[in-house]
């Protein structure tokens, strides 16, 4: 089934109920896990006049959303117009059944181009102001040069971070000017491998991942937390610089949602991370080259982002422009500033078949399908013993992770003041003393600690923060050594 | 204001007194330099920090009088060994309290069984108390114990007043008895034919390594306890406390946070799966 159009283009009027109705979904840390809330509202009044909550994010829970604002507004709903975001999966836009029974209580099902989905705030409903159709500008905008981006961004404050050809690899580092982005570079990504390859064109960003993800900037791999002597503690202030991503993928956008949750949702809040995460502008730059090793497509999180960032890019060939969406207030304060001319058809079209094409070149895939039933079923397979039979347990997998969250504690103590630090690093559950009880590992094998990791990514992470640990950004694969796929594992197991 | 602190400051604590057990454990209460010790629920830990050194999670035993926190260490590392060595007046980090506790409430009306290995006890002491004071509310209790050692049992006295002054049936076995042992030699499963309870109306709250939670559970289980009705405490390295540092997983369970107390219904599946 098409997806509908955009037929409220940000502007929400409604002079009557009925008119106009608008749908989201959120989720909520309880102490007994994640719940979803699916609300629908009639913007004419702002009564939520449907509403459902679930344990799960499966169609059932915006479809009873749907009944139920259906059913209070007497069953039929003639000349409607529905709208929301196109938000994930099981949402309300990817549904097919959600669209069926919208048109048949009489309502056609209007949403948002991605990109435009986020009308206030990230998942959040039209303010007050928007509803009065005073929000901040969300129309695509097209520049053919990013230095003024660069020089907006850097004058507001923020260390800009973008792809730098380095050593062999794209790396993220600083900045200063769009010149010293790479020019015409690719690379080639497959198991255990990873090379630069040099194309005869002018086009910035097409590649897949580089080695570095977003984590280093929200979660550093090392930092002092406390300092003590005798009975004064100090919290270390976490430093928390302005930083300007350019050109983070929407797979690592998906990789800080989940570290949101591990952070930010239980019930110990990390201050520092939420200081570091709110001082990031994101600048994302939807796909169009994916890597030998990306399934994306698989996780349901790219090649093209649907929110989660200030900025999304789209480069375009033939002329060399870039598609410009905002996300945010910010983001659009910042497209203000910049010298652009508004996106025409041609250009949109353009953009959605360059993540239409990349959608279709994903260098591996996923069937995620029950895998959080069957994989911790599957402990006793002889597959865990062949994959350590190979693994070296070297850790580079969860050092590249994008959501690989684990860290140990390492104290000191200054001879001369007698101070005491403790500082936290990075982990990995691939070392022997990551588990150690009473002087011996928990999981002493390397079959242990492999399906630990395997498990906990794509099945108990579920359990723990209601989602996957993966975003299919396929870096586990391209950076282990002896080139242990994930994918292929999971194939073999299932 | 104060602003929102980081889930890994220690607060600091002072050593109020020390009491050495027996052989390597010593008992150490310990109050906040500042303030009042926060509530707690039996079966809690706190995160124990010796600067310089380390932290790990220590079971909270008790309330002491004066208000601080009860708490028993074994020297059998680095940080324990240090922590054995505070003397009082000296300075500790605490966070906490963490975890899950036991639920008394779901042993209302059943005879009750506690069973401890070695320093499993120490959790366990709190909820004794809490059988003894309010005796009425539970049927039969009985109190199985299994240690190394006889060095090695912890808590004596408080074992010898639970079985003279509250009638508690209090047995005690050790895998190594010396020459002045008399009492029963062996695993503490042995015990449970030692003991009156009514399998179909029992609770019971078991501590230990997992081969003692493992063997005593489903000993009890056998003969007619539901698991639902078995509350264990679970021990994984932990770093943390708090659900951040990944370290104590036990398949889709932070121990730290969705325990360390989990009914046995939900533990035994997993405990079940070697190395998870």
């Amino acid at each position: 089934m098409p997806r509908p159009g955009d037929l409220v283009e940000r502007d929400f009027p409604a002079s009557a109920p009925n008119q106009l109705w608008v749908a989201d979904l959120t989720y909520i840390h309880t102490w007994s896990g994640f719940v979803y809330a699916a609300f629908v509202i009639d913007v004419y009044s702002r009564m939520i006049v449907g509403w459902r909550l679930a344990g799960h994010l499966r169609t059932d829970l915006p479809l009873d959303a749907l009944e139920m604002a259906i059913w209070r507004r007497g069953g039929t709903v003639n000349g409607l117009v529905h709208h929301s975001d196109r938000g994930c999966q099981g949402g309300f836009n990817l549904s097919i059944r959600y669209t069926e029974r919208l048109a048949d209580a009489g309502a056609p099902h209007l949403s948002s181009p991605a990109g435009r989905a986020v009308v206030c705030e990230r998942r959040g409903f039209p303010s007050r102001r928007c509803s009065g159709g005073r929000g901040y500008p969300m129309d695509a905008v097209v520049m053919d040069s990013l230095e003024p981006l660069v020089t907006e961004l850097r004058s507001r404050g923020f260390t800009v971070v973008g792809p730098v050809a380095r050593n062999g690899a794209i790396r993220m580092d600083e900045v200063s000017s769009a010149a010293e982005l790479p020019r015409g570079k690719g690379d080639q990504q497959e198991p255990g491998r990873y090379r630069l390859t040099e194309r005869d064109d002018d086009m910035i960003f097409d590649f897949a991942a580089s080695p570095d993800s977003a984590k280093r900037y929200t979660q550093p791999p090392r930092q002092t937390l406390v300092r003590m002597r005798e009975e004064t503690v100090e919290e270390v202030e976490p430093e928390a610089p302005l930083v300007a991503l350019l050109g983070v993928r929407p797979c690592d956008l998906a990789a800080l949602a989940v570290q949101d949750r591990v952070f930010l949702g239980g019930r110990h809040p990390d201050p520092a991370y939420r200081r570091r995460r709110e001082a990031l502008f994101l600048v994302t730059v939807n796909c169009a080259v994916p890597g030998g090793t990306c399934f994306c497509v698989s996780m349901g999180t790219g090649p093209r982002a649907s929110t989660g960032f200030d900025l999304a890019l789209t480069e375009l060939a033939a002329p060399h422009r870039f598609l410009i969406e905002a996300g945010s207030e910010r983001g659009a304060e910042v497209i203000e500033a910049l010298p652009h001319v508004p996106a025409v058809q041609h250009d949109l079209v353009a953009a959605e078949a360059v993540s239409r094409t990349a959608a279709e070149h994903m260098g591996r895939q996923v069937e995620t399908e029950g895998i959080q039933e069957w994989l911790p079923e599957a402990h006793d397979s002889p597959r865990w013993n062949e994959v350590a039979s190979r693994c070296l347990a070297c850790t580079n997998c969860t050092m590249v992770c994008p959501t690989c969250f684990c860290t140990t504690m390492e104290d000191t103590t200054d001879l001369g003041s007698g101070t005491a630090e403790r500082i936290e690093r990075w982990d990995s559950c691939f070392t022997l003393e990551f588990s150690e009880l009473n002087g011996s590992p928990v999981r002493g094998s390397g079959a242990g600690r492999y399906r630990q990791w395997l498990t906990h990514k794509f099945a108990t992470w579920f359990d723990q923060f209601g989602t996957s640990g993966c975003v299919g950004c396929g870096r586990c694969i391209t950076w282990c050594p002896v080139g242990i796929d994930v994918t292929e594992e999971l194939a073999n197991l299932r | 204001m104060r602003p929102e602190p980081h889930p890994m400051t220690p607060e600091p604590y002072r050593v109020r007194s020390r009491r050495p057990d027996r052989a390597d454990t010593v008992t150490l209460t310990l109050e906040p330099v500042q303030g009042v010790c926060p509530p707690f629920v039996p079966g809690q830990f706190t995160m124990l920090y010796a600067p310089g050194v380390g932290e790990i999670p220590i079971s909270i035993s008790g309330r002491a009088r004066s208000g601080g926190y009860v708490q028993t260490i074994r020297a059998v590392g680095a940080v324990s060994g240090a922590l054995c060595r505070k003397r009082r007046g000296e300075i500790v980090g605490l966070r906490g309290p963490y975890g899950t506790g036991w639920d008394m409430s779901a042993a209302a009306g059943l005879d009750v069984v506690v069973a401890a290995g070695g320093l499993g006890l120490a959790p366990l002491r709190p909820v004794v108390r809490d059988l003894a004071r309010h005796a009425s509310r539970y049927g039969r209790v009985s109190v199985i114990v299994g240690a190394r050692t006889p060095a090695t049992v912890i808590y004596p006295r408080e074992l010898a007043r639970w079985r003279d002054d509250h009638g508690i049936d209090v047995q005690v076995t050790v895998d190594h008895p010396d020459r002045a042992w008399k009492g029963p030699v062996g695993l503490v499963t042995r015990l449970i034919d030692r003991i009156v309870f009514d399998p179909r109306h029992a609770f019971a709250f078991i501590c230990g390594p997992d081969a003692m939670i493992k063997a005593t559970a489903a000993e009890l289980v056998r003969r007619g306890v539901r698991p639902g009705r078995l509350a264990v405490l679970l021990e994984r390295n932990m770093k943390c406390g708090v659900g951040r540092c990944g370290h104590c997983q036990l398949g889709p369970l932070f121990v730290c946070v969705d325990g360390p107390v989990v009914t046995y219904d939900r533990a035994a599946p997993l405990l079940a799966v070697r190395e998870l």
